[in-house]
């Protein structure tokens, strides 16, 4: 009889388990709990906030700003903050707010990609890689070492460097610079996720779809992947912010962007030699670049206190 | 007689470790038929669960091998195949419920995806039908109201409702042979009971085969219909239950028995064996037992003892039946 109370007692507890309905209730929830878990951590939350405003501001930027960032005025050159310019003017009488704002919006596109393109190539690596083992891993994993011993900042010089060589301009020496952040970002990821599923292999779970019938592939990215994806979460915010300022620092070596565009970097550069009469016009760019990267390594380091397991309580 | 399903001959696995070679299972032999639950008794390390890998194939290879044996599948050998004749035959034809209901099951699927997921790769269902299907997999496992857990995650169910979900899941594309990984150990005792009689009740119904691994001999005696157990990589003693429960031929069976408490007050102290079990690495000679034995005779300590039969469908290996003397 102990059976059948048993049973009683299992159905019970299912009964008073949450009801849980659609996939759109589901949905909210998930949204919901997302909001609830991020305001755990005030660094996230923090994060968050500014990260907002900064992607609406690089949306909304053709419909906040009223003078085009490329067009010259000299008759207003080098003014200070004032009504009609609401962060003064630069040296060829560009509104210093509508140049940010667009500057903005391209360095923070360009960051997306590279991140983007180093997440869709490093991770299929990395998770084959760990998953497979034995020598494909071997090999695989020292050509990643070999990348990383190549220092970044150098590789991005010579990618620059080559493409103004061969006189890539425009969009595609944007895409260049693309190519080049994300294929500098990749072995990290491909490293990061190799080992986070080298700890995951190991799991019951991945010898129970192989014991119903899935193979390789499908166990590697379907069942591993999503259970590893929150380390490369952190690691790819943070990057973000990294980005940012490889391009910021890039052009204001004078290597990234040509002049007209609007570019924080070179923005910054250019002011320098106003440094004594007008100092406002190389803050500015210097700190939507400090406000940008904050906002990435703010959210960053927040996600990994909330996604850490460790550091869950409840 | 009826027809066999599952027939091991002489299965041995053995793991290359960069401390030394390590057999952990030593010439298995055995068969089970058609409808039947056959019964793998023993102790921690003793090779059940090796066992069961290898018929599934899921020794990694390196550092596991099988250097000798076959696994007869209805009659073709496992061993032989092809990856992808393994694949079509895992989950369709032989399915696994494994220990821990927990890790067994991914954690960031429902449990709906995780079991219509084997069905659209394995049966070619529709989205749709494989929904269905998942709901009617729930219930006959006995998951109250199946349409309102289905989009649940794991961490959502109890100890109990996980192993359903997982005798579920191994059910889900009608496999004729079930091999259950120490089911019921992790869960505690009413719901052990509960689920046992599920999954003998499931193969009772759907006309299944099941290898049923264990250490839990009141287990055995209640949900199996023959019995080997292995005692350090060998099978040692293989016999009908009942057979094995009246008559138990070999010393560690014996052992084994007499260190179950008893309801009926019989004896005042268990019996536990002496000893524990051997290294694995660095095994002792000739018989693996002879250690622990009371019974051990120099012969023991020369020579592995072969399974012989002692009465019709009983068989032992132990040196002490070769004079004649239970």
């Amino acid at each position: 009889m102990t059976e059948i109370q048993a049973d009683k007692l299992a159905e019970l507890q299912a009964v008073r388990a949450p009801a849980i309905g659609g996939r759109l209730a589901r949905w909210r929830m998930a949204l919901g709990n997302a909001w609830h878990e991020l305001r755990k951590s005030r660094t996230a939350s923090i994060g968050a906030v500014m990260l907002v405003l900064l992607f609406g501001a690089c949306i909304a930027t053709p419909w906040i700003t009223t003078y085009d960032p490329i067009k010259q005025n000299y008759r207003e050159r080098l003014q200070p903050p004032s009504e009609k310019h609401l962060l003064g003017t630069d040296r060829m009488g560009r509104d210093i707010y509508t140049r940010l704002l667009y500057g903005g919006r391209r360095l923070v596109a360009i960051a997306l990609l590279a991140v983007t393109f180093g997440l869709s190539v490093g991770i299929p690596y990395g998770v084959l890689s760990g998953y497979f083992g034995g020598k494909v891993d071997t090999v695989a994993m020292r050509f990643i070492d070999g990348l990383l011993a190549f220092p970044g900042l150098l590789f991005y010089l010579l990618v620059v460097t080559l493409a103004r060589e061969w006189k890539i301009e425009g969009i595609a020496n944007d895409a260049v610079l693309v190519f080049a952040l994300g294929f500098a970002f990749m072995p990290e990821v491909a490293r990061l996720s190799r080992g986070t599923v080298l700890a995951e292999k190991q799991k019951e779970y991945v010898e129970a779809s192989r014991a119903v019938g899935d193979g390789s592939l499908s166990i590697a990215l379907r069942q591993i992947l999503p259970n590893i994806i929150s380390p490369l979460i952190v690691n790819a915010t943070v990057r973000l912010g990294y980005v940012i300022l490889i391009v910021a620092a890039l052009s204001f070596l004078g290597l990234g962007t040509p002049p007209p565009t609007p570019d924080w970097g070179s923005d910054l550069a250019a002011a320098r030699d106003y440094m004594e009469t007008a100092p406002l016009i190389a803050a500015f760019p210097g700190l939507a670049i400090c406000y940008t990267v904050l906002a990435f390594n703010l959210f960053g380091d927040g996600l990994r206190d909330i996604l850490d397991p460790r550091l869950a309580e409840r | 007689m009826a027809e066999t399903v599952l027939e091991l001959d002489d299965l041995t696995v053995r793991f290359h470790l960069r401390r030394g070679d390590l057999t952990a299972v030593d010439g298995a032999s055995f068969s089970i038929e058609r409808g039947q639950t056959f019964g793998l008794v023993g102790e921690s390390g003793s090779g059940k669960s090796v066992t069961a890998k290898a018929i599934m194939r899921l020794i990694p290879a390196p550092p596991g091998e099988i250097p000798r044996g076959r696994v007869l599948f209805e009659g073709s050998n496992i061993l032989d195949k092809s990856d992808a004749e393994m694949r079509a035959l895992r989950g369709r034809r032989i399915a696994m419920v494994f220990q821990e209901p927990m890790s067994a099951l991914n954690p960031v699927f429902t449990v709906c995806d995780q079991i219509s997921d084997a069905l659209r790769t394995n049966l070619g269902l529709s989205k749709k039908e494989a929904r269905e299907r998942v709901v009617e997999l729930l219930s006959l496992v006995g998951i109250p109201s199946p349409q309102k857990r289905l989009d649940s995650y794991v961490h959502e169910f109890s100890g109990g409702m996980r192993q359903r979900v997982m005798l579920a899941m191994a059910l889900s594309c009608n496999p004729n042979f079930l091999i259950a990984d120490e089911p019921t150990t992790a869960l505690d005792v009413t719901i052990q009971a509960t689920i046992l009689e599920l999954i003998t009740g499931m193969i009772e119904r759907l006309g299944m085969s099941l290898l049923f691994i264990t250490h839990n001999l009141g287990v055995v005696a209640h949900a199996c219909d023959r019995v080997g157990v292995m005692y350090a990589s060998h099978i040692v003693e293989l016999g009908d239950k009942r057979e094995i429960f009246a008559r138990p031929q070999h010393p560690y069976t014996v052992g084994l028995l007499n260190s179950i408490p008893r309801l009926d007050g019989q004896a005042k102290y268990l019996t536990p064996i002496a000893g524990s079990v051997c290294n694995m690495m660095d095994p002792p000679t000739g018989c693996k037992f002879h250690p622990r034995c009371s019974h051990a005779m120099d012969v023991c300590r020369r020579e592995i003892p072969r399974l012989k039969e002692i009465a019709p469908g009983h068989l032992a290996a132990c040196h002490l039946h070769d004079r004649g003397t239970a």
